[in-house]
């Protein structure tokens, strides 16, 4: 399926979907959800020395609040992907139900193709863009250990006053993420061992965010892509529709009635007349309402599939703002550190903003239907053809929208609300740390 | 040779752009030369102007970063800034948005008209036009008594501020400011002689060209909103003519008795339905018809038969279905006006709240520290009333565009439809399920802009200010 091509084979990559290569022999298939399987038994130990750490460094705000980020975002990716691969059977329904959507929509006229090759190239550019900005995790907190040793080979180490602070300094030397482990982590070749495992698992944590976010973001897109296409097809109706009404103008006519009308236009006299729709009028209108009514049932199953992920996703994504945020603003000065943290934020923060800001143009393109069909030349046809669009009219006034579980619309509305609940937790935070 | 003519809106909003024109915006187009000569002086004057602009604006920002050590100068420097970042964003953003503007200038230079509502069109459009030279007369007003006001309270009371003194650490003195109208560091001796009187001369101006530049753009967008509402009051009072017109014959109450008369002395006839054919041929005998026609020669040979289905003559058909597109037409027009509007000018709303937001919660925070009614009292007051009039400029014309836009269904469905056609009550049902909805002008998205938002701003603004007081 071409439109969501590339977000499909991000899908194989990190060993959600399986690629069609596979499907016919067994061999392969049992390869293949090897791959799966080897990433989950290395997750478990990286898993419980997390939580182990989190008992262990419980009171060290600082620690604490570095530890959830990689607990938290861990966790919640690992369980978008095998959320996904629990449900892969309505998954894959739903990538069938858009191919032929495609398939059978109206096209009319050369604005289609155009409209279908815009929808392509950007969710193709939301896609890319949101894989460079997550990699960047990955890369620059596996990066940073590697650096830290580099630079710290000629400098003492600073006395420290507590002892926790000593233990979390030497991880920071040389490990990725907090862990709290029966032997000591810091001396090879536990050491490599455990680097190796961590950004294992930060690579795979980062493949199942992208895949799993962007394929529904390009979903979004392509659901918006049929609303524009629905509204250059109801645009293109009064000029698809020409008939045989379009007589030139007979001057024979009575006169008199000619100084009411628009004289520009010298065909409207015989329409003016007319009771009757042209005969292509009805089954053009009616391929505009299926493919309309398409559109609403495609939205609603994504829907179903969608919601519980971006609830558990938004969720866990304002817990993970928020403690990084906390995180950028501790270590101002120190650049290394820093910098992570930074790329944290962004990533956490560019997976919510793609799927909110989709989700508004989503409700603003199916509000259009309205206009648009309020705007072909209503006056001029039947009562049964007006009857029908005020049904149409009636519809398109509810928007369609993506929510996520039942507490939030998926809209830059919420967005802001987040990011408004966020920035409070924050200054909880910081008042806490302050004490 | 182009033939420069004054046409749609902005014909109707000429003083404004005029005005807009000298006091620098880049509004070069509409003027009767348009050669390359006239267009570049135009274009350097604006240029020049904008450089006048940001260069003050800067020097009073260095101002800032000198005196940043001082919390109370700090403050009083950063609400200035603040303030007059307005003027300069406001200007920069019709600069870059030009296109735009002129789009939605240009939006009503085809409107169609009709023969029979051309008289009502005519008095709202006037009504719009002397609204809009009133707004433009009150907003010009109101700026020359700031500009003056701020001018006059400089030679008020002492011109000094507090510095910690140089000997005693723990001592203040006062040390002298040049008494200009803003804090500003010039790199000439301001404190008196020549560079005294130029550096007054340069604010004097800057303070004017300032406070034009932020209140001229709002008064152009309350113009637009002032125009729309006329015309949506005009859609509404065409309503009840438009179904007058389209009173159908059905609604002629037949004697009862005759009725029934007609029906009992034909008993074997087959039953009429309540079809056109039936009840006409019950109809064609009584006089009254012939009074609905609208000339009394003979009916055109325009289509068989001379009444249509819905009861009228073919050429009250016709005449109704060109004043329901009119109708349609101009109300497609306006929606389509509003969304150019909130196009063009959406962003500068957010921009204005954004900033407006900050400057509220500091003026807040001075305001706590007043004490007596004094010249500081009379600049942080005179302060925070212009800053919220500047957000009830348009948070008040973008609650009416939301009024009337909503009333219009109510002003369909109170008019006779019940009398009309059946392609009358059709076009009754159309127009009240498409403006069920009111047109409202968004912030980007964000906010929309009501006198709900005026309400909340001020509300927050309160109650920071209730909640820094108890603190203190």
């Amino acid at each position: 399926m071409e439109a969501l091509s590339l977000n499909l084979r991000l899908l194989t990559l990190s060993g959600i979907v399986e690629p069609t290569s596979v499907s016919g022999s067994l061999w392969k298939k049992s390869l293949f959800s090897m791959y799966m399987t080897t990433s989950i038994i290395v997750f478990i130990p990286i898993l419980l020395g997390e939580l182990t750490a989190f008992y262990h460094f419980w009171g060290d705000l600082v620690v604490i609040t570095n530890n959830m980020f990689t607990l938290v975002g861990n966790v919640t990716f690992y369980g978008e992907a095998l959320y996904i691969i629990a449900r892969k059977k309505d998954f894959l329904k739903l990538v069938e139900k858009l191919q032929d959507m495609i398939d059978h929509m109206p096209r009319a006229g050369a604005k289609c193709d155009l409209i279908a090759k815009q929808t392509a190239k950007r969710s193709k550019s939301l896609t890319l863009s949101m894989l460079f900005i997550v990699y960047m995790v990955p890369f620059s907190w596996s990066i940073s250990p590697l650096v830290s040793m580099l630079l710290a080979v000629d400098e003492d180490i600073p006395e420290h006053d507590t002892q926790l602070e000593d233990e979390v300094e030497e991880f920071w030397k040389s490990l990725i993420s907090i862990m709290w482990l029966p032997l000591d982590a810091t001396q090879s070749p536990a050491r490599e061992f455990i680097y190796m495992g961590q950004a294992f698992v930060f690579l795979i944590t980062a493949s199942y965010y992208t895949s799993v976010n962007t394929v529904f973001v390009a979903l979004i897109v392509q659901t918006t892509g049929q609303f524009e296409i629905l509204l250059a097809t109801i645009n293109h109706m009064d000029d698809a529709v020409r008939s045989q009404d379009l007589l030139p103008f007979e001057k024979t006519e009575d006169l008199t009635n000619t100084v009411l009308m628009d004289v520009s236009e010298g065909k409207v006299m015989r329409w003016m007349h007319q009771h009757d729709d042209p005969t292509d009028l009805r089954p053009y209108f009616v391929a505009v309402i299926r493919h309309h009514q398409m559109i609403i049932a495609f939205a609603k199953q994504l829907n179903d599939l969608l919601s519980p992920l971006l609830f558990l996703y938004f969720f866990s994504a304002q817990v993970m703002m928020c403690v990084m945020a906390f995180q950028m603003v501790l270590t101002w000065e120190e650049q290394n550190n820093f910098l992570k943290f930074c790329f944290g934020l962004l990533c956490v923060l560019v997976g919510p903003f793609f799927f909110c800001s989709q989700g508004d143009v989503l409700i603003q393109k199916s509000f259009e239907v309205q206009q648009a069909v309020y705007g072909c030349k209503w006056y001029y046809r039947s009562e049964r053809f007006k009857r029908t669009m005020l049904q149409v009219i009636t519809r398109s006034q509810r928007p369609v929208s993506l929510t996520a579980g039942k507490l939030y619309i998926v809209s830059m509305e919420s967005f802001a609300k987040m990011l408004n609940t966020v920035y409070y937790y924050f200054a909880v935070l910081k008042q806490l740390h302050e004490k | 040779m182009y033939k420069f003519r004054l046409h749609g809106l902005v014909a109707d909003m000429w003083p404004l752009i005029r005005i807009m024109q000298m006091t620098g915006f880049f509004l070069l187009d509409y003027h009767e030369d348009m050669s390359f000569g006239w267009t570049s002086i135009r274009a350097g004057y604006a240029g020049s102007i904008s450089g006048l602009m940001v260069i003050q604006f800067a020097l009073i920002f260095i101002n800032l970063m000198k005196q940043s050590d001082d919390v109370n100068d700090l403050t009083a420097n950063t609400i200035t800034v603040l303030f007059f970042v307005h003027s300069l964003v406001k200007f920069f953003y019709f600069a870059l948005r030009r296109g735009k503007f002129y789009r939605t200038l240009a939006t009503w230079n085809n409107a169609n008209s009709h023969p029979l509502f051309s008289e009502n069109h005519s008095r709202h459009h006037a009504t719009a036009v002397g609204s809009m030279r009133r707004l433009v007369m009150y907003v010009g007003i109101g700026i020359i008594i700031s500009g003056f006001a701020w001018t006059i309270i400089t030679f008020v009371g002492d011109s000094v501020h507090e510095i910690p003194d140089p000997e005693n650490a723990n001592e203040t003195i006062f040390e002298e400011v040049p008494r200009l109208m803003l804090r500003s560091w010039y790199p000439w001796n301001a404190l008196s002689g020549g560079g005294y009187v130029v550096s007054f001369v340069i604010q004097i101006l800057w303070l004017f060209l300032a406070l034009s530049h932020a209140m001229m753009m709002d008064t152009m967008f309350c113009c637009w909103l002032i125009y729309t509402c006329q015309q949506l009051v005009h859609l509404k009072e065409i309503m009840k003519p438009l179904m007058e017109l389209s009173a159908s014959l059905d609604t002629l109450v037949p004697h009862s008795a005759e009725l029934f008369r007609a029906v009992s002395a034909t008993t074997n006839n087959p039953i009429t339905s309540g079809d056109g054919d039936g009840i006409r041929a019950i109809y064609s005998n009584q006089h009254d018809f012939s009074n609905f026609r609208l000339n009394t020669g003979a009916l055109a040979n325009i289509n068989s038969g001379s009444v249509g289905p819905n009861g009228l003559t073919k050429k009250q058909e016709v005449l109704v279905r060109s004043a329901i597109k009119y109708w349609v037409e101009r109300h497609k027009h306006v929606v389509r006006f509003v969304s150019n509007i909130g196009d063009t000018y959406g962003s500068a709303l957010l921009l204005h709240m954004l900033i407006s937001t900050v400057t509220l919660t500091l003026l807040a925070y001075q305001a706590t520290k007043i004490e007596a009614a004094n010249v500081y009292a009379c600049t942080v007051i005179g302060y925070l009333v212009y800053t919220l009039a500047q957000v009830f400029l348009f948070c008040f014309f973008g609650n009416r565009l939301i009024e009337e836009s909503s009333s219009v269904m109510e002003a369909a469905y109170s008019c006779q439809w019940y009398d009309g056609s059946e392609e009358a009550k059709t076009f009754i049902q159309i127009v009240c399920q498409q403006c069920q909805k009111a047109m409202s002008i968004s912030g980007a998205k964000f906010f929309t802009v009501s006198l709900d938002l005026f309400a909340s701003v001020l509300g927050a603004v309160v109650t920071y200010f209730m909640v820094l007081v108890q603190l203190n």
